[in-house]
């Protein structure tokens, strides 16, 4: 497995830039599932890629697509989501509307309750309406009552609240001195009243719809608690107005504080696996640098022919945790499709262990730095081999440099 | 989601439309990816490394496939990178673009175009090594030498 022969460097560059054709693609994915060192890799050269991505000229998008984003965004934030919403809605069944659970609703900053207390409101409102509408369209009575007692009116909405004996009783009541009711003879009247109403009925309408509005205007000031009802439910309406509002408000505000959050947190997520990720590697490196059981080896120039090429190298090996450092100098840069390949030979006289391909930068200096290799192998020696571009599996002589 | 457009918006248009020339194209490209990211955090969230960094070269992607006129063979959150740069925040962005244009100033000027052509244009090297008449490990090597030049600069 890590023990094949890896991709080159410039296929994966290639590959991360989609440009390879796709059987070559096939390939490089299939290895990827099975090596570490060439995941690495990747993303290494995707992360060269960002950097070269940043070389282009800066040059700011419309404000109209920040709009047109931001916009979809809030869109989609209203329509269901139900992952969002589900945090902030509670579980409040709709028919009950008690004061408490009101206020419960109220506490949770659920809109759909409120807008259930705004529509029922709403109906009671209408139904009101409805009631006082057909008061005028009922002059009749009106007019009974008109001809025989100036307090005598109740509109029948409220008749329909009470009992109709004791909305008589009141009639009486009213009519009469407030000190001496009268239920004996009050019963009789409203079977009476609808009788004469036909006879009486040419009388001026307007006027007596007139004193009418007068009396209820008394009887509000007489009787808060029984007539105020329409003004009860205005309040209640514009209350309900007012909750929805702030309600609106208040929601508005956590989505934009959630949304806050969230940007936080996907932005510090993407840090803290990035700082473990590095500090993973760091520490690997410093606790092999550091560690006495970690040993050192020297690599120098073993071709015959040449020796004061002035190229060595350098190797820290702990064979505990399966961690190398190379370090070289003096290596020439080699023609293309050429490159140098790093060897781990086993004590136990198994075959050399790729360790790595490298190439050198300008200064003929070269590092691999933590390449994936097998834990618990001891080395026998290190070598240097010049290989073709990509790597390996077994040393191609002449060994350039050796040491152990 | 404001702030996180506020800030990487510009990387994602500027790449976008490097790519493909026309801003209605870019804008189209930077909308879109926004509002994947937005409609699917839970992918987006296990990206390692800088987020500006994987914008980028999501950014770049997504172009060249629109420029390619075909499906994304690649879905979102695929593209692993391992990035020493920390681009959330606009200093360090600028920074990186200075220093890695300063970096491929000194590089032959057809070593960089070879890059450029793969990663902006959407070529493939076999199509480079075409119009170029280089071969296509060459093209291959450019394309390397290239990258590994910003990365050992970026190192030093």
């Amino acid at each position: 497995m890590s023990v094949a022969a890896h991709f080159d460097t410039s296929h994966l560059a290639l590959f991360a830039m989609q440009a390879l054709e796709a059987e070559q693609s096939e390939a490089v994915e299939e290895h990827l599932g099975g090596c570490a060192f060439c995941r690495q890799e990747l993303a290494r050269l995707q992360g060269d890629l960002a950097a070269f991505a940043h070389t282009v000229q800066m040059r700011p998008p419309a404000a109209s697509v920040r709009d047109r984003v931001l916009h979809t965004v809030a869109r989609e934030k209203k329509t269901p989501p139900p992952e969002p919403r589900s945090t902030l809605v509670l579980p409040v069944a709709p028919a009950p509307q008690t004061p408490a659970s009101r206020q419960l609703a109220t506490e949770a900053r659920d809109q759909n309750t409120d807008e259930l207390d705004t529509l029922e409101l709403k109906a009671a409102f209408e139904r009101v309406e409805a009631w006082r509408m057909e008061d005028r369209e009922e002059p009749e009575e009106h007019q009974v009552f008109a001809e025989s007692s100036v307090e005598a009116r109740r509109s029948p909405w409220q008749d329909k609240i009470e009992v109709q004996a004791r909305v008589d009783r009141d009639v009486e009541l009213e009519r009469a001195s407030p000190a001496s009711p009268q239920p004996e003879r009050e019963l009789e009247r409203p079977l009476s009243s609808p009788m004469q109403a036909p006879e009486e009925h040419e009388s001026p309408l307007l006027h007596s719809h007139r004193r009418n509005l007068a009396h209820r205007a008394a009887k509000d000031e007489d009787h808060p608690g029984k007539t105020s009802g329409g003004f009860t439910v205005k309040l209640f309406l514009v209350l309900g107005w007012v909750t929805a509002l702030c309600l609106s408000t208040a929601g508005g505000w956590l989505y934009f504080e959630r949304e806050t959050l969230r940007t936080r947190m996907v932005e510090q997520t993407a840090e803290l696996d990035h700082l473990k990720a590095e500090d993973g590697g760091t520490r690997r490196l410093l606790e092999t640098i550091t560690d006495p059981s970690t040993r050192q080896a020297l690599l120098t120039d073993a071709s015959e022919a040449s020796t004061d090429s002035g190229r060595q190298g350098r190797i820290l090996y702990s064979s505990g945790r399966g961690a190398l450092l190379f370090l070289g100098s003096g290596l020439k840069q080699l023609p293309v499709a050429k490159t140098y390949e790093l060897w781990l030979v086993p004590a136990d006289g198994r075959d050399p262990i790729p360790a790595g391909v490298f190439h050198p930068d300008a200064k003929e200096a070269a590092r691999v730095i933590l390449p994936p290799l097998p834990r618990g192998i001891e080395a026998k020696a290190f070598g240097v081999t010049i290989e073709d571009e990509g790597g390996a599996q077994a040393p191609t002589l002449p060994i350039i440099l050796a040491g152990d | 989601m404001a702030a996180l457009y506020d800030r990487y918006a510009m990387v994602v248009y500027s790449v976008a439309l490097r790519v493909l020339h026309q801003a209605s194209f870019a804008e189209e490209i930077l909308q879109e990816l926004f509002l994947e990211i937005w409609r699917d955090t839970d992918r987006f969230l296990p990206v390692r490394s800088s987020l500006g960094a994987w914008l980028a070269v999501l950014a770049r992607h997504r172009s060249v496939d629109a420029l390619r006129r075909r499906k994304s063979r690649e879905p979102m959150g695929d593209v692993v990178l391992a990035s020493s740069y920390d681009l959330s925040n606009e200093k360090e962005r600028i920074a990186l673009g200075e220093n890695a244009r300063s970096f491929l100033a000194a590089l032959p000027p057809d070593q960089k175009r070879m890059l450029g052509m793969v990663f902006f244009d959407g070529l493939s090297h076999a199509e480079i090594a075409e119009m170029t008449g280089e071969t296509t490990t060459a093209v291959r090597l450019k394309v390397r030498e290239t990258l590994l030049t910003l990365r050992r600069e970026s190192l030093a």
